[in-house]
């Protein structure tokens, strides 16, 4: 009898770290662990991934004031990876959440909704890849393969084709445009369910006491969506500080014409593995850590209120 | 209580940190445990013989020439290869060194990378220690001779074969439409310019692009290079940065570079299209079923690109055929440029060596060469290459006065598979800001060396 008290108590005290342990031991080889062993690479120079020569935080200064692929405020407006990627967090982000509302509200009330909404999140199954590749055709300067050049040259006389992943100043709203097809899928389902959520009661009372559609759309849906808007926002702005796969697939492993279509992320892969040089490109992966961070926070701080309430 | 649980929660912590150190300490040692199991396979009763993976970039009709070597090495000695192609060739052998897994051989067409390697100690030398040389010295003189030897030393020990050698001194072009036009091959720029210009005026475009790929700009550059300077300042540029970038030769060179590709009218969409259109796409441009160009700068693998992935109907040497570089400054020639690919060992084995001892013989070069492959070895029986082109790419290489190595593929890696990349794409696109570029060149390559 008090044996088994014993075992069960400590059961109880080992028991839900026991739970615990498998995951716990998954992030720590997969995600404590290289993210350390990222941080220490970063302070070293050199080829490859040796700890051969320290160099302490000339890799970070180097990046900040010495890269002009990275980081270039010697002209206006400013360019390079970190400048491009505001530009897509600016751009791409409320764009991909209007899109989203946009359709969820507007299909909200029709009768063939789920074939809408089926059409809206198709490219979501669609592999990044095969989706840049898709819009690579539709871009492509020659207008017997592009069709944006050929709708440009067969509706307006004597146009000239434009090459969209040529161009330093469209290869980057080229490629956004071609991300918010991919990802609107995801934030017209996530409103459209949070729009189910809103009680009929509410919008009803609202209608008898006189509010038109856009003043129920602006008083009432908006305010009762900003949770989940804000949600969708953050999972957008973490996807927008990691974009890559686009990038490198459209804008060729060069990132666009003179590079003009890189961000942090694809610097990182360029100066890792295809210049070697491996401290380098763990200072920008640390850099986009630390930008990404205060979001993440943001993220858990919301699901602990969450789950308080 | 709160102390109790505290404790606990120490205690866990603890073990699961033993638990993950001890599963990185053998992470960190996995290229024994895994020659140990691939030895104990080896010698596991049965005469199975162990795969062996090679790496190389070649997709396509490229690929499938060098399948036919692998499918003779298989016959002939039993061992199984595994090839895996990939376009991002270091980035992808990089990781696996740095995993402990590092791929048998691999092609790779960048001595300076291969440096890279040596100097971390991740290759194999193939011709020490004397007399347990994995390539013979005599087999490998009678195959390459000193100048290609040399290609594949770094600083004294040899570490690469070269393999193939592709001249990137080729300009395609359609001798039908050329006939058509009245034009003729030309022997200088100026020759160049004027049927440029010729093209032009009636109606067509002289060139196709493809300068979304970097290296299409960098190979343009270098052999205008090596047409106004002399090898060893060509060497200097590239490999040792003792030529700066600013020098009056670079600025020659990147003024006629400037000329070509700023010209209205020399490519399809102008600046533009040229940055937007990538390597294959430029050669489908000039020899597609409905072409939009006439001519296309590239190396020698154009030829096999056309007859095997663009236009099958195309014949060689009737519908599409090459001629030289044209000389730009008369006093420095037509050197031939060019680029290749070395083989290189990253893990020993009685496969491995089998494997890089049979690329070496004259069976195996002339199964490549028969295939309309390059190939440097002069143990090729020209008579046996049946097709036109590769003939005649055969000959320019084999009688090249001067094979200077393709100048990107020397220069580190940020620099020439870059940061170059950018700065012709910018000139490209801004063709009078020659001293800009030149500078901004120079800026980088100071941190480069």
């Amino acid at each position: 009898m008090k044996g088994e008290t014993a075992v069960s108590r400590m059961r109880g005290r080992f028991g839900p770290w026991l739970f615990v342990a498998p995951a716990a031991l998954l992030i720590l080889v997969f995600i404590v662990y290289p993210t350390f062993w990222t941080m220490r690479l970063s302070l070293f120079g050199g080829l490859g991934f040796n700890f051969n020569r320290f160099v302490g935080f000339d890799n970070y200064v180097k990046l900040l004031t010495n890269d002009p692929q990275f980081l270039d405020l010697s002209k206006f407006p400013p360019g390079g990876a970190v400048v491009n990627n505001i530009f897509w967090l600016l751009v791409y982000t409320p764009a991909v959440i209007f899109v989203g509302l946009v359709v969820a509200v507007l299909t909200d009330k029709v009768r063939y909704e789920s074939l809408m909404k089926s059409v809206v999140f198709l490219p979501m199954a669609i592999a990044a890849t095969a989706a840049a590749i898709i819009w690579l055709f539709v871009y492509s300067p020659d207008p017997r393969i592009g069709i944006l050049n050929a709708l440009l040259t067969t509706f307006v006389p004597g146009a000239e084709p434009i090459s969209f992943t040529g161009s330093v100043d469209l290869v980057n709203p080229a490629i956004i445009v071609a991300a918010i097809w991919i990802n609107a899928g995801f934030t017209t389902v996530v409103l459209s369910a949070a729009l189910k959520g809103i009680p009929v009661e509410i919008i009803e009372a609202a209608r008898v006491d006189g509010a038109s559609g856009p003043q129920v759309f602006a008083r009432i849906q908006i305010p009762m969506l900003a949770p989940t808007i804000s949600v969708v926002a953050v999972t957008m702005i973490i996807y927008v500080i990691k974009v890559f796969d686009l990038i490198y697939v459209m804008g060729g492993n060069n990132g666009g014409p003179l590079g003009s279509a890189r961000v942090v992320a694809f610097s990182q892969y360029v100066e890792t593995f295809n210049n070697g040089r491996a401290g380098y490109g763990s200072a920008i992966a640390v850099i986009m850590l630390l930008v990404v961070l205060p979001f993440i926070l943001l993220n858990v701080k919301r699901f602990r209120a969450e789950a308080g309430r | 209580m709160t102390a109790r649980s505290n404790r606990t929660f120490i205690v866990v912590l603890l073990a699961v940190l033993a638990i993950v150190a001890s599963a990185c300490t053998q992470t960190a040692a996995p290229g024994a445990s895994a020659s140990a199991g691939s030895s104990a396979a080896a010698s596991g009763g049965t005469s199975a013989k162990r795969t062996i993976t090679v790496i190389a970039n070649w997709g396509g009709g490229e690929r499938a020439a060098f399948q036919k070597v692998i499918d003779a090495f298989t016959a002939k000695t039993g061992i199984p290869v595994n090839y895996e192609q990939s376009r991002q060739l270091e980035a992808l052998v990089r990781t696996r060194v740095a995993g402990g897994n590092p791929p048998d051989i691999i092609f790779d067409s960048r001595p300076g990378a291969i440096a890279e390697f040596a100097k971390a100690g991740n290759l194999i030398p193939l011709d020490e220690p004397v007399g347990k040389e994995i390539l013979d010295p005599k087999a490998l003189e009678a195959a390459l001779g000193k100048s290609f030897i040399d290609l594949g030393r770094v600083d004294k020990t040899l570490y690469g074969f070269m393999f193939k050698a592709d001249s990137k001194s080729t300009i395609w072009y359609k001798p039908p439409s050329l006939t058509a036009l009245g034009g003729t091959t030309p022997k200088t720029i100026d020759d160049l310019y004027a049927l440029a210009d010729k093209y032009k005026a009636a109606g067509k475009v002289p060139f196709g692009s493809g300068g979304k790929d970097g290296w299409v700009l960098t190979d343009w550059f270098e052999n205008i290079y090596a047409r106004v300077a002399t090898p060893k300042q060509y060497n200097d540029l590239f490999v040792t940065h003792k030529v700066s970038w600013t020098d009056p030769t670079v600025k020659k060179a990147l003024g006629v570079f400037a000329k070509i590709f700023g010209t209205p009218g020399y490519f399809p969409g102008g600046g533009q299209g040229i940055v937007g259109t990538a390597f294959t796409e430029g050669i489908g441009q000039a020899f597609s079923k409905s072409p939009v160009a006439e001519m296309y700068y590239e190396g020698g693998f154009v030829g096999v690109i056309i007859s095997t992935d663009i236009n099958k109907d195309l014949k060689a040497g009737t519908d599409y055929d090459f001629f030289t570089f044209p000389t730009v400054d008369p006093a420095f020639g037509a050197p031939i440029t060019g680029g290749g690919d070395f083989a290189v060992m990253f893990k020993d084995s009685p496969e491995g060596r089998a494997m890089m001892q049979f690329i070496a013989t004259k069976e195996a070069a002339d199964i490549y060469a028969a295939t309309g492959s390059g190939t440097p070895s002069k143990l090729v029986d020209g008579a046996k290459i049946t097709d036109p082109i590769a003939k005649k790419l055969h000959e320019q290489v084999a009688s090249a006065a001067v094979f200077l190595f393709d100048g990107s593929d020397l220069a580190p890696s940020a620099l020439g598979g870059d940061f170059l990349f950018s700065a012709l794409q910018d000139l490209v696109l801004h063709p009078n800001d020659v001293d800009r570029i030149a500078q901004a060149l120079e800026n980088f390559a100071k941190t480069a060396y």
